[in-house]
């Protein structure tokens, strides 16, 4: 990690955690970390324990919903999943995240790469 | 970590566990991310490192999730909370349909017990403990003077005379209002003209309805005006029930005339539905002001007799005890302020220095019931409350023999992850909603029992309500959660114990033991009321056995009275040929008349004493015409009776009874002696003198529990008035019933065209017995439910001896295979049931002792303790007892070995 990592914008953390649980099945936190590292070529700085509360806050507001299950290695782990009202949420921050990204592209003169 | 988990399992049944679980999931992610860097190469405590870097703070994310997740597991709590119970309600109705025999019987049980329970609560709320219809009925104070003897016990009530309630109400500070009414009522009359239920009114105060705080619901009501005496005062208020009843629509009341005492009143105001006046029990038909006591009280003198009773609305902030001393000092003022006031009933009672003014609380209003009838209500009440508590034991029997059959679903649900909670929770909701559906078929019950209770008690005629109100409705409700709780215990208990066993066992070892224990109780209860049932009968018993001095069988009552309201003496010159008459007619041993009948017309007490003797002796007086021994074969032991010569011409003379004789004439012959009687006793002037001419043997006179009183006898001709019946009674010695000697009565009552109402003829047995209402009503109540208890130890050991065999139908099976006798193996399962039985016996003992203690002030004939009341309960219930397992043993004992050994 020698190139500088961008700070995560305010709300952008629930939308990358939203965006991942998209892919379909139900994810434990640690997975979701390593998703969102992956995706974001580590260019984004998660700091994973940061993570935590943003899942409880989206299942408090009924986005994403959790269980208790076992992991691959055979552990106990929370899963977590998008719900239909979370779906519904995420595709309209998205919109608005495009809108929002792309003015700010055309601004600094570059093309927006959509977060699709 | 097995054990960590066993303990997070078990905090879980009683809610989430926030922390445990945020650090679970940190320690997943940890753990996870440490076993990744070591597949990359990491060594142990540079993974960790690494692992702990790229996580960051711990301590202020960990915080953050547990303060959202504790506020989510509350909210969820609210929100869901109420929809488990509903969840868990339709599971419980589920269960309670699946064991319909059981839970059928329950609910009877309990509808029975709850509906008896509610009934004779209804009767003593409407009798006594409901307050009063007005507004604030606490401030309301009833007023009374009370004699006080040495120790401040009180001797005798009296009431006031009117102008000393004036005096006290024009004075008080106490009260904000002091009313009155008369403890006399006026009845409707109005020449010789037939009245269907004529009409009942009491008279007050003006201000009676003001300081009651009720407003009329048509017309006025009465004021302070209406106290002044003019032809204005003959204004009545009617009650709405009257109104509705003798009108098309209340409001119509209004204008119309009633005649009371042949003196019409019109109906000024129609009083709000609902109100009473302030007698439990009494709704008077129409309120007159006081003053017309004047005209309608006849007999006693409103101005000097003591009819007058006040109550008052108290100050706000003045409390019973101030409203008393401020009364009792009025009431000192006046005796001091003029000697000469002294309330004078007939003409004999005074006021004492004695006296003192009590005021008590009005809240409730005067009490419906009183003395003996009161204590008998009171006493059903605790009878079907212990039958409630019997009732609550069966049913909880009935459910844990029905969850020891469901130990195992309910092994399945605690190995399924179900919490302790949650199945008790599920037990009480199954308890409550069998005792909910009892207490719904319980006011049906309710209903029906009250109707029963109040043709027992004779108050047909008295304005109760029976159909429950908010109260009841309360009372039946907080009874039925009383009895869920009580009930719902022992299945609860054997569930959380029933939890330990095993799900791979079918049956458990030591499934039973809380129906033993809930038996034993039954037996135990039982017992209190079968001893108090024979403590009961035995005393009915014994009251009949008394020897009453007479012999009442054979001998008709006849009473007869004038044809007219407005006639007050009954024509003797052409009664007593019709006495002779019947004398002479076929099948008539004998006849005589009398003024009342004893035992049942109550009684006159009067003072006697011998003309050389300042003593005075209480006595009763009965006027009698000449054959009165003859025919009630009461003994003359010295002397003569009366003849036809005994009459208004001839010198008085009169018959006493041995004690009456003994007391008044100690040691000394009595024939002959002279006495004095009444005001005669404090001075006499000649011809007041009476001649003893006889003595008879005592008799019973108006209990047959109290020994013989004094009594003279004085002859009916010769002094004919002077007694407070209008009417006589003939009684007749004769081998007909009394229903023929009423028809021959009647036909020559006819035939001499005499003006004379005759009453159905009663046979004398009846009129000893209606004196013996009260102990017939406690023989006949404490012995119906002794048998409802009987029966529900029947129906419950028959239940716990059959579950009981059929578990131990291998062992039978073997036993029987093995040769054991059929003798043999009853015996067996009898053995079990009568030790429980005798277990209850025991532990039932010390509680009848006490109850046949408790009651042994209100038996006749009867020790303090009386064993053979206890031991024949005891037998009773052991009788019972024995029958009830008979047949599960008998069927145990006849089952063939293959088939027992069949069985699982």
């Amino acid at each position: 990690m020698e190139a500088p990592a961008l700070d995560l914008l305010k709300g952008t953390l629930d939308l990358l955690i939203l965006k991942t649980l998209t892919w379909g099945p139900p994810m434990h936190g640690y997975a979701i970390a390593a998703a969102i590292h992956r995706s974001t070529d580590e260019a984004l700085l998660v700091e994973e324990g940061a993570l935590y509360p943003a899942l409880y806050r989206m299942e408090d507001k009924g986005w994403i919903e959790a269980e208790w299950g076992l992991s691959e290695n055979k552990r106990r782990a929370k899963y977590y999943r998008l719900t239909p009202e979370g779906r519904k949420h995420f595709r309209s921050v998205e919109k608005s995240w495009n809108a929002y990204s792309s003015a700010v592209a055309k601004l600094l003169g570059q093309r927006a790469a959509p977060v699709t | 970590m097995p054990h960590e988990r066993a303990w997070r399992r078990y905090l879980r049944f009683w809610g989430a566990n926030p922390e445990a679980d945020v650090d679970e999931e940190f320690r997943f992610h940890l753990e996870t991310k440490i076993e990744e860097l070591r597949t990359r190469g990491l060594k142990p405590e540079e993974a960790r490192r690494e692992a702990l870097r790229q996580f960051g703070p711990v301590i202020a994310p960990r915080a953050e999730c547990v303060a959202v997740s504790r506020s989510r597991v509350k909210r969820r709590s609210r929100t869901d909370y109420l929809f488990d119970w509903f969840a868990d309600l339709r599971y419980a109705v589920r269960v309670l349909r699946r064991t319909k025999a059981s839970t059928a019987a329950a609910i009877l049980i309990l509808s029975a017990g709850i509906g008896v329970t509610t009934a004779v609560f209804t009767l003593l709320d409407r009798m006594i403990y409901a307050p009063l219809p007005v507004p604030k009925p606490s401030q309301l104070a009833l007023v009374s003077q009370w004699e006080m003897g040495p120790h401040g016990e009180r001797l005798g009530g009296q009431t006031f005379r009117y102008d000393e309630y004036v005096y006290l109400r024009d004075r008080t500070v106490a009260f904000s209002g002091l009313a009155a009414e008369t403890t006399l009522a006026a009845h409707e009359l109005h020449g010789h003209e037939f009245i269907e239920s004529p009409a009942v009114a009491d008279m007050v105060t003006g201000n009676f309805f003001d300081v009651l705080g009720v407003r009329p619901f048509a017309g006025r009501a009465f004021t302070p005006a209406d106290d002044v005496r003019s032809d204005a005062s003959h204004v009545a208020v009617a009650s709405y029930r009257f109104a509705s009843r003798r009108y098309p629509l209340p409001q119509d009341a209004v204008g119309k005339t009633v005649y009371l005492q042949n003196i019409p009143f019109i109906i000024v105001g129609v009083m709000a539905p609902g109100f009473f006046g302030t007698e439990k029990g009494r709704d008077p038909d129409l309120y007159v002001p006081i003053v017309a006591a004047r005209e309608l009280v006849t007999g006693v003198s409103f101005d000097a007799g003591a009819i007058v009773q006040p109550i008052g609305r108290m100050q706000p902030g003045v409390d019973l005890a101030r409203a008393q001393s401020n009364l009792q000092l009025l009431w000192r003022q006046l005796l001091a302020a003029d000697p000469a006031v002294t309330g004078i009933i007939y003409g004999e009672a005074k006021h004492s220095s004695n006296d003192r003014i009590v005021c008590e609380s009005g809240a409730r209003g005067y009490q419906g019931t009183g003395g003996e009838q009161q204590r008998s209500l009171r006493l059903l009440g605790a009878i079907v409350a212990v039958l409630l508590l019997i009732g609550c034991a069966n049913v909880a029997c009935l459910l844990v023999a029905r969850g020891a059959a469901r130990q195992h679903e309910t092994a399945i649900r605690l190995a399924l992850g179900a919490g302790r909670a949650l199945i008790l929770r599920q037990s009480f909701l199954e308890s409550g909603v069998l005792a909910l559906a009892g207490g719904a078929g319980a006011l049906a019950v309710a209903v029906f029992g009250c109707r029963l209770l109040v043709v027992a008690f004779h108050w047909q005629k008295r304005p109760i309500e029976v159909t429950p109100d908010a109260r009841v409705l309360a009372f039946t409700l907080a009874v039925s959660a009383l009895s869920a709780v009580l009930f719902g215990l022992a299945p609860a208990i054997q569930l959380l114990r029933g939890g330990r066993v095993p799900l791979t066992q079918e049956h458990s070892v030591a499934p039973f033991s809380s129906g033993k224990v809930l038996v034993s109780i039954e037996v135990a209860l039982s017992l209190v009321l079968l001893a108090g049932a024979a403590v009961f009968i035995r005393s009915f018993q014994n009251l009949r056995a008394v020897p009453v001095g007479f012999v009442a069988e054979n001998v008709s009552v006849v009473r007869i009275e004038p044809k007219y309201d407005d006639e007050d003496k009954l024509p003797l010159q052409e009664v007593m040929p019709l006495v002779d008459s019947l004398r002479g007619s076929a099948g008539i041993q004998s006849a005589t008349l009398a003024n009342f009948v004893v035992f049942n017309d109550g009684r006159v007490m009067t003072s006697v004493r011998a003309l050389d003797d300042p003593k005075i002796v209480n006595a009763n007086d009965l006027r009698v015409a000449p054959g009165y021994w003859e025919t009630l074969r009461i003994p003359l032991i010295a002397g003569r009776g009366f003849t036809p010569r005994d009459d208004e011409h001839s010198p008085k003379v009169a018959v006493l009874s041995e004690t009456a004789a003994a007391r008044l004439f100690p040691n000394r012959n009595p024939l002959g002696q002279r006495i004095l009687m009444a005001r005669a006793t404090r001075e006499h002037k000649p011809g007041d003198e009476i001649a003893v001419v006889g003595v008879a043997k005592d008799t019973r006179f108006n209990t047959v529990a109290a020994p013989p009183p004094s009594l003279v006898y004085l002859p009916i001709l010769q002094r004919p008035g002077g007694w407070y019946n209008r009417g006589a009674a003939l009684e007749v010695r004769s081998p007909l019933a009394p229903a023929a000697v009423g028809a021959m009565v009647d036909a020559l009552v006819r035939n001499a065209h005499l003006p004379l109402k005759v009453s159905p003829a009663t046979a004398f047995t009846e009129e000893i017995g209606a004196t013996l209402e009260d102990d017939y009503i406690r023989m006949q109540a404490s012995s119906l439910f002794a048998a409802l208890a009987l029966a529900l130890i029947a129906f419950g050991l028959y239940g716990l001896m059959a579950y009981t065999v059929a578990r131990r139908t291998r062992e039978i099976g073997i036993r029987a295979a093995m040769g054991a006798s059929t003798g043999r193996i009853v015996i067996l399962i009898l053995r079990q049931s009568v030790r429980l039985v005798a277990i209850g016996i025991v532990i039932g003992i010390p509680g009848a002792v006490a109850a046949i203690r408790a009651l042994s002030g209100i038996v006749f004939g009867l020790p303090p303790v009386d064993l053979v009341s206890l031991s024949a309960a005891a037998a009773l219930l052991a009788a019972v007892g024995a029958a009830a397992s008979f047949v599960p043993a008998w069927r145990a004992a006849h089952l063939s070995p293959v088939q027992a050994l069949r069985v699982q």
